[in-house]
């Protein structure tokens, strides 16, 4: 009897930056097994970035604070969620600022916003769902080329 | 972690970062960074050529150290750059900015 590909991935985990990598790479072994290879260089960033944030900045790195991520492998969608147990952030407002090319910090909802094709987070901002389309090239980017 | 390896000559140093450029990865790179600046380094140049995954965070220390030299009228540039890392500095409109160019591409100036 032939085995169905698993289709998503769940995680519990602290808060401990030296996690995400372990992450990125489960996610990458099953984008490939669901040839979305194309895809490995976005997904790595996004789950670095927002992962990062739940750690940095929602759990404050607070090791016994949890960070929990999803993802799920659709027809036409990868799908990303991570919560954090922080009190979440003024999004809206955080959403609309761009950060000058000095700036150290503070590129992280442009990076969402280049490279998933939509992004929503909930009320208080401690959860953030992201919508990555099966194409080869990230939403944005395919406007330049 | 991956090592990072520096080749200093007179002011300019070249650093060959590791395959990562991320969080993880950013405070030994930052500590490298500023012993090389501290030694008189006022050119850094940075190879990616193994460089395949960054974040933001190492994104910020690129541009933390392009800031700190710009002060010292010193610079750094970026050479070997993977096509999706270019883009993604292009898009974030760092690419001018850092002086980054792809693999096999001579910078200019």
């Amino acid at each position: 009897m032939s085995q169905r590909l698993p289709t998503g991935l769940d995680w519990t985990m602290p808060s401990e930056l030296s996690r995400v990598d372990g992450i990125c790479q489960e996610t990458h072994a099953l984008l490939h097994a669901h040839q979305q290879a194309a895809l490995v260089f976005t997904m790595d960033l996004l789950l670095r970035e927002f992962l990062n944030n739940a750690i940095i900045h929602g759990n404050k790195n607070v090791h016994a604070k949890q960070v929990q991520a999803a993802l799920r492998i659709g027809r036409k969608w990868v799908v990303l969620r991570i919560r954090d147990e922080g009190r979440g952030f003024k999004w809206r407002k955080a959403s609309q600022r761009l950060p000058d090319e000095t700036a150290t910090s503070g590129r992280g909802l442009m990076i969402g916003k280049a490279y998933a094709g939509r992004m929503r987070y909930n009320q208080a901002g401690n959860e953030i769902t992201l919508w990555i389309p099966k194409s080869t090239t990230p939403p944005c980017l395919s406007k330049h080329t | 972690m991956d090592e990072i390896a520096i080749t200093r000559t007179d002011s300019q140093s070249l650093i060959k970062l590791p395959v990562k450029l991320t969080a993880v990865a950013a405070p030994a790179l930052q500590a490298a960074l500023k012993q090389e600046i501290a030694a008189g380094s006022r050119t850094i140049v940075f190879d990616l050529t193994a460089t395949t995954t960054l974040d933001s965070t190492g994104i910020g220390l690129l541009i933390a150290t392009s800031n700190t030299l710009a002060t010292m009228q010193g610079s750094i540039r970026l050479q070997n750059v993977a096509p999706d890392i270019l883009k993604l500095l292009q898009h974030m409109r760092l690419a001018d900015r850092l002086r980054a160019t792809a693999t096999g591409e001579a910078n200019r100036g």
